[in-house]
C-alpha cells in the first residue's frame, strides 16, 4: 500500500483578537494578524512538503460568527490547497459550532466557496472515502458530540481508517481543568484502536494521547496556558493497514513568544514601585525577546505598589518586549481560568449543575423539568460565555 | 350380617371402644393420607422404646412402596408426630440363624419352599421432624403411642419443614418423593407417562433468611466429582432463589468462578431447546429436559428460565494482553479484545457478554505474598516494594522498570551501593523478579496502567438478577488463585461498604477444600472464614462445594446453615464431619444416584433426601457444541443481531423492540459491526446511567443509529 502523508492541523482560531497592538502595515489587531500568519504559514509549509491530504480537527475560527477578514483568510488559504490539488477535510470545533442549531454556520459558506474542500460542521458524523489516497475518513464535528446519542464510528476492516474529531480525550492527566464553553469529552469508544490515525483538536500542545491518537496542537499561542507550547502542526505518515503511524511535529518558527515572570517581594531590597520597575525592566533587557508577550505576576504585592510599578514599566518597556501585562497572583488573562484542585469552583456550568441537583434532591423539580431546565440553562450559559469571550478580546484590542 | 332375607346394617363404629387417638386423627385429617390408609402401627418395646426423636413402627405387608426417606405421621395422645423413615429391619421369631439352618437342612431341600411361612415383620425406625399439638400454643415433645401410622400429606411435610414459621421467602431446594400416590386437583390418582401410579412429591423448602441471611446463611455441597450433581444443584438452587426473590421484589445476584472447561459459560442458554435448535441440541448430545423434569418444575412452582443477565469476565490469553504503549496506559474501552480473551465462549454473536480483566502492577504491589515466592520475600524485599508503592507512586511495570533503571544508573554514576536505604543487590533482585511477573501472570498483567473507561468490571457493583462468571478455566494456577482471592476480597469490601448494588449476593466457590483447607492459612481462607462468620449480616452468602467435606475449614462448615450431601466415598464418610448422620443415611450416601441429595437445613430436625430436576440451563459442554460451533455443528446457529436485542432489553425503555424487529433491521450486517454497535451502545448507556442524559437517549435509539452508520461503513468493505 502506498504510504500517505497527512498534514494535520487544528485550533487555528482565525478571528481571535487581543491586546491593544495594531499591525504596523495593515493597522489591524496584531494578534489577529499573528493568528492569520500562523495559519498561512502552516498551509504554505504543507504544500511545500507535498502532503497528500490535509485534515483540520476543529476550531478553525475563534467565534461561531467570525468577522469577514477571518472568513476571507480561511477561503484564501484553503484555495491554495485546492489549487495544489491537495484534498482537505475540516471538522468544526466548539468555537466554530453555533449553540442554536437553527442559526446556521459559517461552514455552510465555506462549503459553497471551497468545492474542493470537505467541511463537516453540522450535527452528524460523516464517513468519506478518499479514493486517491486509499483512505476512509470518519469526520465527527463538535455539534455531533452534543447530541444525546453519541456518534457511532465504524472503522472498516482492511482499509486505512482515519478519525477526525474535536474534544478532550478522557484521563489525559492534565494539571488543570480546561472548562472551555461547550467543551465535550470524547468517549473512549470513539478512540477505537482499529483507527490507523486519530486526528484530534482542542488541546493546544502537540501531543500523543493514545497509541494511534495525536493532538496537532494550535498553530499559534492563544491564551497564557499556551505559553510553554511549541505551536505548529503535525505530519502523519501512514503505511499499510494497521501499521503504526509515524508522526512528526512541525513547529511554527514565527510564533509569538510568551514569557511569564513570577515576581515576589524578596527580589528587591525595597518594596516600592520604582525599585520593582527597575528590577523588571532589567529582566526584560536580559530576556532579549522584543517580540514576546510578557506577563508579570506579582505575588503578595500591595495593589498601590503594583499599580505604581506597572505604570513605570509601561512607560519604558517599549522596544524591550512586545507587550506587557501585570497581574496579581493567580489571575489569568483568559476568561477560562485555570484552577488548582484546592480552589473552589467558579465554573458557572458546574454551579448551575449543582443548583439543579439540589433542586431535584429537595423535590423542587421533577425529572423532566430538571432535564429541560438543565439543557436550556447550559445553552444560555455557553452563549453568555462566548459573548464574554468576544467582549474581552474586543476590549483588549481597542 | 345376613339372616335369612333380612339384611341388617350395623354401624360397627358404635360398638368400637373409643380410641384415645380418635380426636388427634380427626383433627389432623389433612396431614395424613387417609385415602392410602394406614401403613403400619407404632411399636415400642423394652429395648427400643419410642422417644421424642425416634420411634418405630411395623409396616403392613402390602405397603411395598414404603421405604427409607419417606415422611410418615404417627400420633401421641394429643399430637401428630411427623418423622422421616430411616433404617428398616425385618424381624422373625427365630432365636438364631442356626435354627433356620437346622430346620431346612434336616427337612427340606435348599430350593424348596417350607410348607408354612415363618412370620416376619418389617420395622422402620423414624426420626421425628416435628410434632403438632392439638393446641397451637403447646409445643409437644411427647413420644408416639401405639397406634396407626400414615403417609404424610404435602401439608404435613410443609409443617414438618417449619414453612409456616419461615420468616423469609420459602425457596424450594429439592423435591421429596413419598410412598403414597399423588392426587390431582380433581381428586384423582395421577398416572405417569409409563402408566404407573405417580408418587406424591413435595418441595423441600428452605427459609431465605436462613439460607441468605440474616438469621443463618450459606450453603455447602459435598460429594464425589464427576456426577454433575453439586454444580447442577447449585445452579438449580440459584435459579430458585432468583425466581423467588424476584416474586417478592428483592434483588439478588450471584458471582461464580468457572474453573473447568465451558461448565459455566452458557448459563444464559435454556435447557429447553427452542424449536429451531432441537436438532442441534440433540446432535450435541443433550436432548433437553425430560418429562419428569418438567413435572418436577411444575410441582415446585418454578419456571425453566436461564440466567438472562449473564456477564462473563476473562483475562486475556497468555501473551495476548495489550501492552501499555504510549503513555503506558491501556484504554480497554477502545480496544478490540474479544478475539484475545481466554474463554471458550468465542462465537461471534455470543461473545458480547464477555468482558476483559486486565491488571496493572498496582494491585499486585499490595499483595506481594501472592506474587512472589516466600523465599524471595524477605524484609528487604518487602521494604523495597513498599518504597516503590508508597513513596515513589509506582503503578505500572513500565514505570517500575524505568525507575529501577534510573536508580541503578544513579548508583553507577555515584559509585554508591544504597538508594533510600535499599542495597543495590536488593534492587537488582527486585528488577529480576518483577521482570518475571508478566509471564507468571500471563494474560492478566500488562506492563502499563489500565483504564477500563465505561466497560463493566469484574469487581464492580452488581445488578439485580445478574450472574457474573469469572472464567479462569484456562488460566494458569497463579492467575486463577490471584483472581479468586482478589475478586472475593473486593466483593467483601464492597459488602462492608454496603455497595453491593443488590439485597443479597451469592458467591459460589467450587473446590472449597483448595481455597479454605481445614487447618490451612492464607488471605483467601481468612476472607472466606470471615464471609462465613459475618457475611449473612452483610448480605453476602457463600455457596461452597467440595469433594471432601472433611478437608474444609471447620469454621466455614460450622457457620453453614444448609448442607447438601451427594454420593460420598467410603474413605471420606468415616470422617468426623459425617458423625451426626445415621448409619443408614451414611449407607445411602455411599450409593446415592445422580440427581439425588441429602439436605440439612436450620429448620429441619433430621436430614432429608430429595431429588432435583436438571438445571434450567444447557450443560456447559453441550452449550459449547451448540452455540460455539464446536464439532460439526455450524457456528452460524446464533443470530448475531440477538446480541443487540439482549442489549436493548438490558436497558428497558418505552421503545424496547421485539427480537424480530432487531433481526430485521440488522439483517445482513457483519458480526463485527454488530459487536461494535453493542460495545458503543453499552459503554454510552453506562456512562449516562443516573444522569439527566439518560432520559434523552435509549439503547434502542442508539442501536438504530449504529446500524445506519454501520451500513454506511460496510459500503466501503472490500
Amino acid at each position: 500500500m502506498t504510504p500517505v502523508t497527512i498534514g494535520h492541523m487544528a485550533d487555528t482560531h482565525l478571528g481571535y483578537r487581543a491586546l491593544t497592538k495594531a499591525d504596523p502595515v495593515t493597522g489591524r489587531n496584531q494578534r489577529t494578524v499573528d493568528i492569520e500568519n500562523a495559519f498561512a504559514w502552516a498551509i504554505d509549509d504543507m504544500i511545500e512538503r507535498q502532503v497528500d491530504l490535509v485534515v483540520h480537527s476543529g476550531d478553525l475560527f475563534h467565534h461561531t460568527r467570525p468577522v469577514y477578514p477571518a472568513i476571507a483568510t480561511a477561503i484564501r488559504q484553503f484555495r491554495k490547497l485546492e489549487q495544489a490539488g491537495i484534498p482537505a477535510y475540516i471538522v468544526a470545533g466548539n468555537h466554530d459550532t453555533p449553540r442554536l442549531r437553527v442559526s446556521g454556520s459559517v461552514f455552510g459558506l465555506l462549503e459553497s466557496a471551497l468545492p474542493g474542500i470537505t467541511v463537516c460542521g453540522g450535527y452528524e458524523e460523516a464517513l468519506i472515502e478518499d479514493e486517491r489516497n486509499d483512505l476512509l475518513l470518519t469526520l465527527v464535528p463538535h455539534g455531533r458530540m452534543t447530541n444525546p446519542e453519541p456518534p457511532a464510528v465504524f472503522p472498516v476492516e482492511g482499509r486505512r481508517n482515519i478519525l477526525v474529531v474535536h474534544g478532550l480525550v478522557p484521563n489525559m492527566g492534565l494539571p488543570y481543568q480546561m472548562h472551555e464553553p461547550g467543551e465535550e469529552e470524547i468517549s473512549e469508544i470513539l478512540l477505537d484502536s482499529a483507527f490507523d490515525y486519530i486526528a484530534l483538536g482542542h488541546y493546544h500542545p502537540f501531543s500523543q494521547v493514545r497509541n494511534n491518537a495525536w493532538y496537532a496542537g494550535s498553530t499559534e499561542r492563544i491564551t497564557w496556558r499556551d505559553e510553554p507550547i511549541a505551536p505548529g502542526y503535525a505530519i502523519a505518515t501512514l503505511g499499510d493497514v494497521g501499521a503504526p503511524a509515524t508522526v512528526e511535529h512541525i513547529q511554527n518558527p514565527h510564533a509569538r513568544p510568551m514569557v511569564t515572570y513570577d515576581f515576589s517581594a524578596g527580589m528587591v531590597a525595597e518594596l516600592d514601585g520604582k525599585a520593582i520597575a527597575e528590577h523588571l525592566l532589567q529582566w526584560m533587557e536580559l530576556l532579549a525577546e522584543p517580540t514576546a508577550m510578557t506577563r508579570i505576576v506579582m505575588k503578595d504585592i500591595p495593589r498601590p505598589v503594583r499599580r505604581h510599578a506597572e505604570a513605570l514599566i509601561r512607560m519604558d518597556a517599549d522596544g524591550l518586549v512586545w507587550s506587557v501585562e501585570v497581574t496579581g497572583a493567580g489571575i489569568g488573562s483568559s476568561p477560562f481560568v485555570e484552577r488548582g484542585p484546592g480552589m473552589p469552583s467558579a465554573n458557572l456550568l458546574e454551579l448551575f449543575t449543582a443548583f439543579i441537583a439540589e433542586g431535584q434532591e429537595t423535590n423542587q423539580y421533577d425529572e423532566s423539568f430538571a432535564a429541560s431546565f438543565a439543557e436550556i440553562g447550559r445553552r444560555e450559559l455557553e452563549q453568555a460565555q462566548i459573548a464574554i469571550d468576544a467582549l474581552v478580546t474586543a476590549e483588549g484590542a481597542e | 350380617m345376613t339372616t335369612g332375607d333380612v339384611v341388617i346394617d350395623i354401624d360397627m363404629s358404635a360398638f368400637r371402644a373409643e380410641s384415645p387417638l380418635d380426636q388427634p386423627i380427626a383433627t389432623f385429617a389433612s396431614m395424613i393420607d387417609q385415602r392410602h390408609g394406614v401403613i403400619g402401627r407404632v411399636v415400642s418395646s423394652e429395648k427400643e422404646p419410642a422417644g421424642s426423636n425416634v420411634f418405630y413402627f411395623w409396616a403392613g405387608e402390602d405397603q411395598l412402596s414404603l421405604d427409607i426417606g419417606h415422611i410418615v405421621v404417627g400420633f401421641s395422645e394429643e399430637a401428630a408426630v411427623i418423622g422421616v423413615v430411616d433404617e428398616p429391619r425385618r424381624f422373625s421369631d427365630l432365636r438364631s440363624f442356626l435354627d433356620d439352618f437346622f430346620d431346612r437342612h434336616l427337612e427340606e431341600a435348599l430350593d424348596a419352599e417350607p410348607p408354612t411361612r415363618r412370620p416376619e415383620i418389617l420395622v422402620f425406625e423414624v426420626h421425628v421432624l416435628r410434632t403438632r399439638h392439638l393446641r397451637q400454643d403447646v409445643v409437644s415433645q411427647r413420644p408416639v403411642v401405639s397406634g396407626p401410622v400414615y403417609f404424610a400429606t404435602r401439608q404435613a411435610i410443609d409443617y414438618a419443614l417449619g414453612v409456616e414459621e419461615f420468616s423469609g421467602v420459602p425457596i424450594p431446594a429439592l423435591l421429596h418423593t413419598n410412598g403414597n400416590a399423588a392426587i390431582d386437583e380433581q381428586g384423582d390418582v395421577v398416572i405417569d407417562e409409563r402408566g404407573n401410579t405417580a408418587f406424591q412429591r413435595s418441595p423441600l423448602w428452605l427459609d431465605e433468611e436462613y439460607l441468605l441471611g440474616p438469621e443463618a446463611g450459606h450453603a455447602n455441597w459435598t460429594g464425589q466429582s464427576g456426577l454433575a450433581t453439586k454444580t447442577s444443584h447449585a445452579l438449580f438452587l440459584t435459579s430458585a432463589v432468583f425466581q423467588r426473590m424476584a416474586e417478592h421484589g428483592k434483588s439478588v445476584a450471584a458471582l461464580l468462578f468457572n474453573v473447568k472447561g465451558p461448565d459455566l459459560v452458557w448459563l444464559d442458554k435454556s435447557a429447553v431447546p427452542p424449536p429451531e435448535l432441537t436438532g442441534a441440541y440433540r446432535k450435541a448430545g443433550f436432548s433437553g429436559l425430560e418429562e419428569s423434569d418438567f413435572r418436577a418444575y411444575a410441582s415446585i412452582g418454578l419456571e425453566i428460565e436461564p440466567f438472562e443477565n449473564l456477564r462473563i469476565f476473562a483475562p486475556f490469553k497468555p501473551g495476548q494482553q495489550p501492552g501499555g504503549g504510549h503513555q503506558s496506559v491501556v484504554n480497554l474501552g477502545s480496544e478490540k479484545y474479544h478475539d484475545r480473551l481466554n474463554t471458550l465462549r468465542t462465537a461471534i454473536g455470543e461473545r458480547d457478554r464477555v468482558y476483559p480483566i486486565l491488571w496493572s502492577l498496582e494491585p499486585l504491589l499490595y499483595m506481594p505474598h501472592k506474587v512472589f515466592d516466600r523465599g524471595d520475600l524477605d524484609d528487604k524485599m518487602w521494604g523495597l516494594i513498599a518504597e516503590f508503592r508508597d513513596r515513589q507512586g509506582i503503578t505500572s511495570l513500565n514505570a517500575l522498570s524505568d525507575r529501577i533503571r534510573e536508580v541503578l544508573a544513579q548508583l553507577d554514576d555515584s559509585g554508591g551501593s544504597e538508594w533510600q536505604g535499599h542495597h543495590k543487590a536488593t534492587i537488582l533482585k527486585a528488577l529480576n523478579r518483577f521482570n518475571g511477573l508478566t509471564s507468571k501472570f500471563n494474560g492478566l498483567l500488562t506492563d502499563g496502567n489500565v483504564d477500563y473507561g465505561n466497560l463493566p468490571r469484574a469487581d464492580s457493583s452488581f445488578t439485580n438478577q445478574e450472574v457474573r462468571v469469572i472464567d479462569i478455566a484456562n488460566c494458569n494456577s497463579n492467575v486463577q488463585e490471584l483472581l479468586v482471592t482478589s475478586i472475593i476480597d473486593r466483593v467483601w469490601k464492597m459488602a462492608e461498604e454496603q455497595n453491593l448494588g443488590v439485597d443479597k449476593l451469592i458467591v459460589f466457590v467450587d473446590e472449597l477444600n483448595k481455597y479454605a483447607p481445614n487447618g490451612g492459612e492464607g488471605s483467601l481462607r481468612n476472607t472466606l472464614v470471615d464471609i462465613a462468620a459475618r457475611g449473612r449480616h452483610l448480605n453476602v452468602v457463600l455457596f461452597g462445594a467440595q469433594q471432601f467435606r472433611s478437608k474444609v475449614d471447620a469454621e466455614i462448615l460450622g457457620n453453614c446453615g444448609t448442607s447438601f450431601y451427594g454420593r460420598v466415598g467410603d474413605e471420606e464418610i468415616i470422617n468426623a464431619s459425617y458423625r451426626s448422620l445415621s448409619e443408614t443415611t451414611k449407607a445411602e450416601l455411599l450409593g446415592l444416584p445422580k440427581g439425588r441429595l441429602l439436605v440439612r437445613h436450620a429448620h429441619f430436625r433430621a436430614p432429608l433426601f430429595g431429588a432435583f430436576p436438571r438445571p434450567p440451563v444447557i450443560p456447559g459442554m453441550a452449550g459449547q457444541r451448540v452455540f460455539n460451533g464446536e464439532q460439526d455443528i455450524p457456528v452460524t446457529i446464533s443470530n448475531p443481531a440477538d446480541a443487540l436485542y439482549r442489549l436493548a432489553k438490558r436497558f428497558p425503555a418505552n421503545d424496547t423492540p421485539t427480537q424480530g424487529e432487531v433481526r430485521t433491521l440488522a439483517d445482513g450486517l457483519s458480526a463485527e459491526s454488530i459487536e461494535r454497535i453493542c460495545a458503543q451502545t453499552e459503554q454510552r448507556m453506562r456512562s449516562v446511567e443516573g444522569t439527566s442524559a439518560a432520559t434523552r437517549v435509549t439503547a434502542w435509539s442508539m442501536i438504530q443509529h449504529g446500524i445506519r452508520q454501520a451500513r454506511d461503513a460496510e459500503r466501503f468493505r472490500r
